[in-house]
């Protein structure tokens, strides 16, 4: 096994599912998931000479995942929603709302999934990117070109956005 | 604490981001502040829930990625290998044509050596044979 045969297989067993649970999240498609990850290490293996430093491993992984969806969108010529939501959410969560059985618990996941998918496209990105992608708030930033600063409000406001809603719907 | 502070917090520890000595700050202010403690539990749940919605990894496709990607190589390496037979080919011919060349010049320096050996052995016979031929030498007492 060549170096580059090494490096690839450490590196597709270290993002696969991350990569996987990400285009899933953004898709919600299994075949057209299968497809882009696919497309995804495939090129991660092409271009894997070139690659310099392995710290620029997740970013140029999740950049290819990040366009092959959004080229998925363009060919379907349905835009990702735009960023335009109310920032000013009020936090009102009784502190009764906990689950403690198993059962509660694939109830609230699936709320939470509902809740996901009627998450604008830029929120949900952001709350995948850190949830499944398991991405720091600087390769986030470095992701969607915008300052770490801004990642982390973005991701806390999403975040409260989607306590806000679950505890109304277990209220 | 700010209300919003200490979420900072919390979302920070999560996110796995705080720093070790803001972590202390975390907890006195969670056991002190009854609404810290609740947003605190909201966010693990938050966390456990998102955890569940993880998906395994399929099986098979491991195996279409991988199968694909050695396809792919062995398509890369094809060119490489013919290269290498070339190669071999030429360097073989170019060192039969030069190991023929070398035998033939060894074999007529061989041959002029030989000749030379046989000459030096005419001139040393015919040497002796004009000493042979000389007159004797008769030592004769002065006294």
């Amino acid at each position: 096994m060549d170096e580059i045969s090494v490096k690839f297989t450490i590196n597709y067993n270290r993002f696969k599912k991350k990569v996987y649970n990400y285009v899933l999240k953004m898709t919600g498609d299994v075949m057209l998931t299968e497809d882009i990850t696919q497309t995804v290490f495939m090129k991660f293996y092409e271009n894997l000479p070139v690659l310099k430093s392995e710290n620029s491993f997740p970013v140029w992984i999740f950049k290819v995942a990040r366009n092959e969806v959004f080229l998925h969108y363009r060919n379907k010529k349905s835009e990702p929603e735009r960023f335009d939501y109310d920032e000013t959410e009020n936090f009102n969560a009784g502190s009764d709302s906990f689950v403690d059985t198993e059962y509660e618990m694939k109830e609230l996941a699936s709320i939470l999934k509902t809740e996901l998918e009627n998450l604008p496209y830029e929120q949900k990105e952001v709350f995948v990117m850190k949830e499944y992608g398991n991405l720091s708030y600087r390769e986030i930033g470095e992701l969607l070109q915008i300052e770490e600063k801004l990642v982390k409000s973005r991701l806390f406001k999403v975040r409260q956005k989607l306590i806000n809603n679950i505890s109304k719907l277990i209220s | 604490m700010k209300t919003e502070d200490f979420k900072e917090l919390i979302n920070l520890y999560f996110d796995g981001e705080l720093k070790k000595e803001k972590e202390i700050l975390l907890f006195t202010n969670l056991s002190q502040n009854e609404e810290a403690r609740i947003y605190f539990k909201e966010m693990n749940l938050l966390k456990t829930a998102a955890g569940t919605l993880t998906e395994e990894y399929p099986d098979y496709l491991d195996t279409r990625i991988l199968s694909k990607l050695e396809d792919k190589t062995q398509v890369v390496e094809k060119p490489v290998d013919k290269f290498h037979f070339i190669t071999a080919y030429s360097v073989a011919a170019i060192l039969l044509i030069l190991s023929l060349f070398l035998f033939s010049e060894v074999n007529s320096y061989r041959q002029s050596v030989e000749a030379m050996h046989r000459q030096v052995v005419d001139q040393k016979q015919t040497i002796e044979m004009l000493f042979n031929s000389l007159p004797g030498v008769i030592v004769k007492s002065s006294m």
